[in-house]
């Protein structure tokens, strides 16, 4: 655990904050600010846009729902905002760092410490146990053991599976694991959780259930949760509800 | 370090991925697990040739720490007595070593004979085994008893007051023996022992010794430094081991070399693995670094995972290694017997220095294969690990870097083997570089090949196998590598083999040029013909022509030199084949006291035609201008030959080893009048050329078989390999098949397709690996021979090879598809349809 301690210190050196002199008054309340975001694809020869001079703001603790057809660039926007996918143009900023001014390094460190992930298709690790899902982030950021068992029974007891820590993903129903998976990303308390169409995978009632679960227990954190979906329903549980559409951001 | 910066949970995660993939990563033990083996098998069977001899021989030479030898390989026994009669003298004991058959027993036995007035402490064991009053009295009054170890005794079935028949050069003689030591210090079991003058009388070695051994500190050496004679050598007992040990070094590199050679299709299959494992989790790892883990957690994890492998695949390939050791060292030990010097038939010993170095290839290699998918699976990005598209189209974009390097080198690895310095191991250094270039250019090859079956008129499954050849290129460019590989080197050595077979069977045909040959059944140096045969054979009625023959082994420090001095009929010249020579009338020259040199000869001692060759005569060294070097097989160490008048000259013997008789009414009239006229002499051998020339390509066969085990291990190692990447291949496809199944393919339709894909890579790979097999058999054939032996040889190019090649690949990679294919088609689509 001392590795991560150090290695953890050695990347938060390499990630500056921006200047608090800098901000507007309230921009301590803006958690995430998209500015001027442009990304491109070239196919056949030809260069198109994906969206274009993008800007989107979410302040802590909010919910927001993002909404657009297929093919409207929502994954490709969650990407850019988590760091794993680099825009043409423009600036993303969490918690006042510059994501893509920190180079690869950096970027992980921000996904390991303060990014949350929720994916349509679960995504749990299929050769850990259920347990070891959970306690992969708190590993990551270099808990001692002791806080990660704590924190892993609580997360279950929270996702209303208290039972289940030893069991390998495989086992539980579609619901079950995306309760998993949101245990996972929280576990770490970050700042801002990305959900990619949560509910996608599942039926109706079981998608509700998780979206109430994601969204509460996102409060509960305080955490900023932005959530892709194609679900109105979602988006009517959402703070704020925002649309993607024909390369840009407008709101409901 | 490792421990440190890779998570305990997700190394966890990594194992038991293997373990629920067991059988991918049991085909991968498999893979490292052989190439272990057969690297430990053929060193531990190295080592214990040359151990077993030297222990033999410590054994023999007891508490001697130097021994006196003949330049010509024998001292007068007239310098034993002047030396032991000078006080002052050091402690030594005379010996006379010499080699008997024993009647009814295949093989032949050593005899020394010793003075165990002069052993004293010299050979406790040995003299004690005789130490009783009584047998003492009687060895030393009663010529013809002998002793014996236990395990002598036991192999011979005798025991005390038994009589036993023997046969020196064809000659009776009868020995009683009188003593089993039961000490077995002595130990081997093909060693009889008698008295010094029962030596004498039955090999003929009248006022001569063999030997003498020594106990010597610095001032007893300087005492005797100024007591020999020219013709006398002293040399330290490790240096005449060494010096002996030393005449096989190039045969065991040889089958070192092999042994690697499946050590390098091992490694390629933990690459293959483990390659195919990064790809089948590219969506684990893009979760990975999407929660945060850095690519060089991901590096460290893959080579932590491949670490696990290889120590438990080294572990099960140290014991598989042991037992194949003990079958490799027999076969090692009676090939050395049969070409470089008598190895004891012992057991296997086991050697952790043999371990070691087998533990040490099989972990080091697994880590060197597991560093370029590790280091392939950090830098990926996460946006990439988590798009199989991107991933193929990442792959094809470094086809080109990947040709380029494969391209590069393969001209650098020719340099490396032809022309850097650095001998044999230079040689097989260049010949790893082909092979590896050429796998680095196996995935571009099957790239362009897909390119053009793509503009074939071919259709429904075979065009969707060949357009998956493309599609699937990270998984199955590794696999068609890993074949091509083992391909290559079966054909590289086959051809290597082939060439030399060809190149000595012509040899032989041109040097047995005669229709019979008469030598004594002992076939060694002391082992001279009658001198009735000498002057009568030539005169018999069918003979035209007659050559004649003295082999004499001299020793110049710890280097032996083969002398052949020969009296050449006209026919006999035309067997030699001259690679050098100086101008003029050679047979003249030769005729006039030059000397004719073997090109292994020329290479070692560094000498061309008209360079000056030292030899140890009875009156010093002399100088002996060089003609020419011939071409030679017959010993890698090379010979000499000097014309007869000379040899009597310089040395003043006139025994004769071998007559070559020729006759215009062929080898059956010559045998029946040699047959006649020789009747009652014993000892002899009348041996047509044919016979001669069958039983040395039996000789050379049996040396290869060897090479042969360890290339079909190689081809076995690569079939397991195979076989792996297409089950882990059509696991990971699982999905694509259930859809394929759902828009109407039937199961037979799939297996199809599974085994038309499997042949074509098999097909690709043994087309690939047939000109760099060719290239590897130039290598082998033009380079490391030469380096290593001495010889050169033609590049005969056979089609047996190539077909072989190309009906192993296809086979092989067919063969390995049918489980994989069974299986696919038998799979329900539904569930996998349902899946994410």
């Amino acid at each position: 655990m001392a590795a991560y301690t150090c290695m953890d210190n050695t990347l938060h050196r390499m990630v500056k904050p921006v200047n608090r002199a800098d901000r507007s008054p309230d921009a301590d309340d803006d958690l995430l600010q998209v500015t001027g975001l442009s990304r491109y694809f070239t196919a056949g020869g030809h260069r198109q846009a994906v969206f274009d001079d993008l800007n989107l703001v979410a302040r802590r603790g909010q919910v927001v729902a993002l909404l657009g057809a297929s093919g409207s660039g929502k994954t490709t926007l969650l990407n850019l905002i988590s760091g794993i996918d680099t825009p043409d143009s423009g600036s993303v900023h969490i918690d006042g760092i510059d994501v893509h001014a920190v180079g690869e390094p950096g970027r992980t460190l921000l996904r390991r410490r303060d990014i949350g992930f929720v994916f349509q298709f679960f995504n749990l690790i299929p050769t850990l146990t259920v347990g070891e899902n959970i306690a992969l982030p708190l590993e990551l950021i270099g808990s001692d053991a002791r806080q990660v068992q704590l924190r892993v029974q609580q997360l279950l007891g929270q996702v209303g599976l208290p039972d289940v820590a030893n069991r390998f993903p495989e086992t539980l129903s579609g619901g079950e694991q995306q309760r998993i998976a949101v245990a996972r990303a929280l576990a770490h308390r970050p700042k801002l959780l990305l959900a990619d169409e949560p509910t996608g995978n599942l039926d109706e009632d079981t998608g509700r259930q998780v979206f109430g679960l994601l969204r509460d227990m996102a409060r509960q954190h305080h955490t900023t949760l932005l959530v892709v979906t194609h679900s109105q329903q979602v988006a009517t549980a959402a703070d704020r509800v925002l649309t993607l559409r024909q390369g840009g951001i407008h709101t409901v | 370090m490792i421990r440190r910066t890779v998570s305990p949970l997700l190394l966890r995660a990594g194992l038991r991925h293997h373990i629920r993939h067991r059988w991918q990563a049991l085909l991968a033990l498999v893979g490292v697990m052989m190439g272990v083996a057969v690297v430990i098998a053929v060193d531990l069977a190295n080592a214990a040739a040359s151990a077993s001899f030297a222990q033999s021989a410590s054994q023999l030479r007891g508490a001697a720490t130097h021994r006196l030898i003949g330049s010509q390989g024998y001292l007068p026994q007239a310098l034993y007595t002047d030396l032991f009669t000078t006080p002052g003298h050091p402690p030594m004991a005379p010996v006379i070593s010499t080699r008997v058959r024993v009647e009814g027993l295949p093989g032949r036995f050593r005899l020394i004979g010793i003075d165990p007035l002069a052993e004293g402490s010299m050979r406790r064991d040995l003299s004690s085994a005789i130490s009783g009053t009584d047998d003492l009295r009687i060895w030393l009054s009663r010529p013809g008893v002998a002793a014996l170890s236990t395990s002598a005794a036991d192999h011979l079935g005798v025991t005390i007051g038994d009589s036993l028949p023997i046969r020196h050069q064809g000659n009776p003689y009868r020995l009683e023996i009188l003593a089993i030591g039961v000490d077995d210090s002595l130990a081997s079991r093909d060693l009889l022992v008698t008295d010094i003058a029962t030596a004498q009388a039955l090999s003929g070695m009248r006022e001569t010794i063999s030997h003498i051994d020594l106990i010597l500190d610095a001032a007893a050496e300087a005492w005797l430094a100024g007591r020999l004679p020219a013709s006398a050598r002293l040399l330290s007992v490790n240096e005449q081991t060494q010096g002996i040990v030393g005449l096989s070094a190039a045969f065991e590199l040889n089958l070192t070399a092999m042994s690697l050679l499946a050590m390098l299709v091992g490694a390629f299959l933990i690459f293959n693995a483990l390659s195919l494992s990064i790809v089948q989790r590219r969506n684990l790892l893009g979760r990975l670094r999407a929660l945060g883990v850095t690519g060089a957690q991901i590096h460290h994890l893959i080579v932590a995972e491949a670490m696990a492998l290889g120590i438990v695949g080294t572990l099960l390939g140290s014991l598989l290694g042991i037992a194949l050791g003990q079958g490799l060292t027999t076969l090692v030990a009676a090939t050395v017997s049969e070409l470089y010097y008598d190895v004891p038939a012992d057991a296997l010993q086991l050697n952790a220095w043999s371990l070691a170095k087998g533990a040490l290839l099989g972990l080091g290699g697994t880590v060197l294969a597991a560093w370029f998918p590790a280091t392939q699976a950090a830098r990926t990005a996460p946006l990439t690990t988590l798009s199989r598209a991107a991933l193929e189209q990442s792959t094809r974009h470094r086809l080109p870097r990947l040709g380029i390097a494969g391209a590069v080198m393969m001209p650098a690895g020719l340099l490396l083997a032809f022309v850097a310095p650095g001998g044999v191991i230079a040689g097989f250094a260049g010949l790893f570089v082909v092979l590896l270039g050429a796998a680095l250019l196996t995935p571009l090859a099957l790239h362009l090949v897909h390119g053009a079956l793509d503009r074939l008129p071919i259709r429904g499954v075979w065009r969707m196998a060949a357009r998956d050849l493309d599609r699937h290129l990270s998984r199955l460019g590794t696999a068609g590598a890993a074949l091509m590989v083992a391909l290559a080197a079966s054909v590289g050595v086959a051809v290597m083999v082939e060439s030399m077979r060809s190149a000595v069977g012509e040899w032989l045909g041109d040097l047995l040029s005669a229709d019979l040959y008469i030598a004594s059944e002992a076939f060694d140096d002391a082992a001279t013909l009658p001198q009735s045969i000498v002057t009568q054979a030539p005169h018999l009625a069918p003979v035209s022509a007659a050559s004649y023959y003295r082999n004499r082994t001299l020793h110049d420090g710890n280097r032996r030199i083969t002398l052949v001095a020969a009296d050449l009929a006209a026919q006999s010249r035309t067997g030699f084949d001259f690679v050098a020579q100086i101008d003029g009338d050679l047979w003249q020259r030769f005729a006039s006291g030059e000397v004719l040199i073997s090109e292994p000869f020329a290479r070692r001692s560094k000498l061309n035609p008209g360079d000056v060759l030292h030899l140890p005569t009875p009156a010093g060294d002399a100088g002996f201008p060089v003609a020419a070097v011939f071409r030679d097989y017959a010993s890698e160490h090379g010979r000499v030959f000097i014309a007869r008048p000379h040899y009597l000259a310089h040395w003043s013997d006139t025994a004769v080893n071998t007559v070559a008789l020729f006759s215009d009414q062929g080898a059956a009239a010559l045998l029946q009048a040699v047959s006649a006229q020789f009747a009652t002499e014993d000892g002899l051998v009348f041996t047509a050329a044919r016979a001669i020339y069958d039983e040395s390509m039996a000789v050379f066969d049996r040396t290869f078989r060897i090479t042969e085990a360890l290339r079909l291990l190689s081809l076995l190692v690569a079939f397991v390999g195979i076989l792996s990447a297409l089950m882990a291949v059509q696991l990971e496809r699982r999905k694509e098949f259930a859809v394929l199944r759902a828009l109407g393919l039937t199961r037979w339709q799939l297996s199809q397709l599974i085994v038309v894909e499997s042949a074509l890579i098999g097909v690709l790979a043994a087309l690939l690996a047939i000109p760099a097999g060719l290239l590897m058999a130039w290598v082998l054939t033009a380079a490391i021979q030469l380096r290593a032996f001495g010889w050169s040889m033609p590049f005969v190019l056979g089609a047996t090879p190539l077909w072989s090649a190309l009906a192993l690949g296809t086979g092989a990679a067919v063969l390995a598809a049918l489980y994989p294919a069974w299986r696919a088609s038998m799979h329900d689509p539904a569930p996998q349809l349902r899946e994410d």
